[in-house]
């Protein structure tokens, strides 16, 4: 569970003349992106559905390959499927516009999965989820199965398995996406205190302009070229 | 939160389709238990009936059943007279029929026979045994199917011959038979002078060695093997064992199909949620053990089940007065480890395409399009 700590403001995530089709090159999707996104930063995605942005952000997270190009992350340029799997073991964490738990298992269990997936120590896991769910304000529900939590508590759940094995990024893809705007600003707001207080890189996709607007750095991402709009 | 406790999450989210899949490896483990059985039951009472008091059968050669073996009287006396043998008992087998019953094994057997002095003689004379003419005595099962007492005539084949006694045998197969005297059995059968084996009992068990190389030499038309050599090497025995392995077998291949399905439903229902464990971390072995350890789980509990059920039928089977004495289940641990070998494997086996499915599975493509 250690973190590997990379100097601030120097690139965490580097992208590369990155590429990607889909149907034989039918279907341009990225179109040579280049970006860089520093240690602790909380950076926006922004654009409209199908513009690109999730297939930027699961080629971040080793989920996808590009046809062409290169992108490094916290250090890690995974070029096959056990650097892959280890760069999504301990170095990035996910968070879904759908939660994408496990309906069956207690809060707690979903936490504690990336700890099975890892062979972790689990005493080490638990007292990490304590601390998180604490700060998620989820602890009082902790072995509640996930049927019986609001929208809100669910993706809150999604972010505290995320955070569970100390990731140095985060890549969250629509998170407030299927919440309604109350909770949708909540795990907003915690997503982005978590990632400064741990000192976690977020990169965000999203369509919603308030959100893109508040995080540091907004990726304009249409027709799969991405500009950086401005430091804000 | 253990790999463990995931796997039964897993299948309990499902019980119905968990249950079907356990009840097919319950059945095949189930049926296999009973056949094997059965048929192993069966096969230890002939046995039994072959080497009753002896440590030695003599048969003719290169017989593919023994009831087509013959023994010549001849060779039977010079046996009996050799050094080493204790005593030799003649054993002539036939299949005769009555009235409602098509086919009842008889036994032409000498008087001295040992398996007459160790059954129960409920009615008749153990000495009047082969001094009365046309004189036939029964196995208890016998007599209550055939409804007669002592006395009574009783039309076999074309003749009428009288009941002289009515026996109560310990095996299954005895007590359903006839008990012929050798001579009328001989008569019978028209096989006068003749005997399928000789049971021989040896004096001393350290010669069995010489008495087979003796009596092999003295009569090239016949063989002498021990007991255990018998029954390891009797072609019909081995082909019912093979059958009864065959028939089971079969049991788990449906079975198997079963896990497979079930297993297969599992993975197709839970795409998404196998792109999110890979997403988490899991790695494809990982994502493979668990679906193997899925099936293995529900290999687990269709076992016990089917032991269960099993073990329920045959000891029901045996308290069925139309199957008393016939079934005699056998319960040894090759059997138990032969059936729980099979089930492990089949759950293995019905596991691989669903688990290479669900390794195969790209997070990315799920997550995008389910």
């Amino acid at each position: 569970m250690s973190r590997n700590h990379i100097g601030a403001g120097l690139p965490i995530i580097t992208a590369k003349g990155v590429y990607k089709s889909f149907d034989d090159g039918k279907i341009e999707v990225l179109k040579d992106v280049t970006l860089d996104i520093r240690q602790g930063e909380i950076a926006a995605l922004w654009g409209a559905s199908g513009s690109g942005k999730t297939t930027l952000l699961y080629i971040m997270g080793a989920l996808d390959i590009p046809n062409y190009g290169s992108v490094s992350v916290a250090g890690l340029n995974p070029s096959s499927e056990m650097e892959r799997l280890a760069l999504r073991r301990k170095k990035v964490g996910f968070v879904f516009q759908l939660h994408n738990l496990i309906p069956d298992l207690t809060l707690r269990e979903n936490c504690m999965v990336t700890c099975v997936a890892t062979g972790g120590d689990s005493r080490q896991y638990r007292q990490r989820f304590d601390e998180l769910s604490k700060e998620l304000g989820i602890d009082h529900r902790r072995d509640r199965r996930i049927q019986e939590l609001s929208g809100g508590e669910r993706q809150r759940v999604a972010l505290c398995r995320a955070l569970m094995h100390r990731p140095d990024v985060i890549l969250a893809d629509e998170p407030t996406g299927s919440l309604d705007e109350k909770s949708g600003k909540l795990v907003f707001t915690l997503l982005k205190d978590l990632a400064r207080k741990e000192g976690t890189t977020v990169v965000m996709a999203t369509h919603e302009r308030r959100f893109s607007q508040a995080c540091d750095r907004i990726f304009h991402v249409r027709d799969g070229k991405v500009s950086e709009l401005g430091i804000q | 939160m253990s790999f463990l406790r995931l796997i039964f999450v897993n299948l309990s989210r499902h019980r119905v389709r968990s249950m079907i899949g356990s009840a097919g490896i319950a059945f095949g483990v189930a049926a296999m238990l009973t056949v094997l059985s059965i048929v192993l039951g069966a096969i230890g009472m002939f046995e039994r009936i072959l080497s009753s008091d002896s440590h030695y059968l003599v048969f003719e050669k290169n017989v593919s059943d023994l009831f087509f073996s013959s023994v010549p009287q001849e060779a039977v006396d010079s046996i009996r007279g050799m050094d080493m043998v204790d005593a030799a008992y003649p054993l002539l087998f036939g299949i005769v029929s009555s009235e409602d019953t098509p086919v009842i094994t008889c036994f032409g057997v000498s008087s001295m026979d040992p398996r007459l002095d160790k059954a129960e003689w409920l009615v008749g004379d153990r000495d009047s045994f082969g001094k009365l003419n046309k004189t036939i005595y029964l196995g208890s099962r016998a007599a209550e199917f055939a409804e007669v007492e002592l006395g009574d005539e009783i039309p076999i084949g074309k003749n009428v011959l009288v009941v002289g006694g009515i026996l109560k045998m310990e095996n299954g197969f005895e007590n359903g038979g006839v008990f012929m005297p050798l001579k009328l059995a001989q008569e019978f059968f028209r096989k006068e002078g003749y005997s399928s084996i000789v049971a021989i009992k040896l004096k001393d068990t350290s010669t069995g060695s010489a008495f087979k190389e003796k009596v092999e030499a003295d009569n090239p038309d016949l063989m002498a093997l021990a007991n255990e050599e018998f029954s390891q090497s009797y072609s019909q025995f081995k082909i019912l064992s093979a059958t009864a392995w065959g028939v089971g077998v079969c049991a788990f291949l449906l079975g198997g199909m079963s896990v497979a399905n079930t297993m297969l439903m599992a993975v197709f229902g839970r795409i998404r949620e196998i792109a999110v464990l890979r997403v988490c971390g899991f790695s494809r072995i990982q994502v493979g053990m668990m679906i193997v350890g899925e099936s293995l789980l529900l290999a687990c509990v269709g076992a016990v089940a089917g032991l269960l059920i099993g073990y329920l039928g045959l000891r029901v089977m045996q308290g069925l007065p139309q199957l008393n004495g016939y079934v005699k289940p056998v319960f040894d641990l090759w059997i138990l480890t032969g059936v729980a070998g099979v089930a492990f494997l089949t759950s293995i086996a019905g596991a691989c395409y669903p688990a290479w499915r669900a390794m195969k599975i790209q997070p990315a493509e799920a997550l995008r399009y389910e």
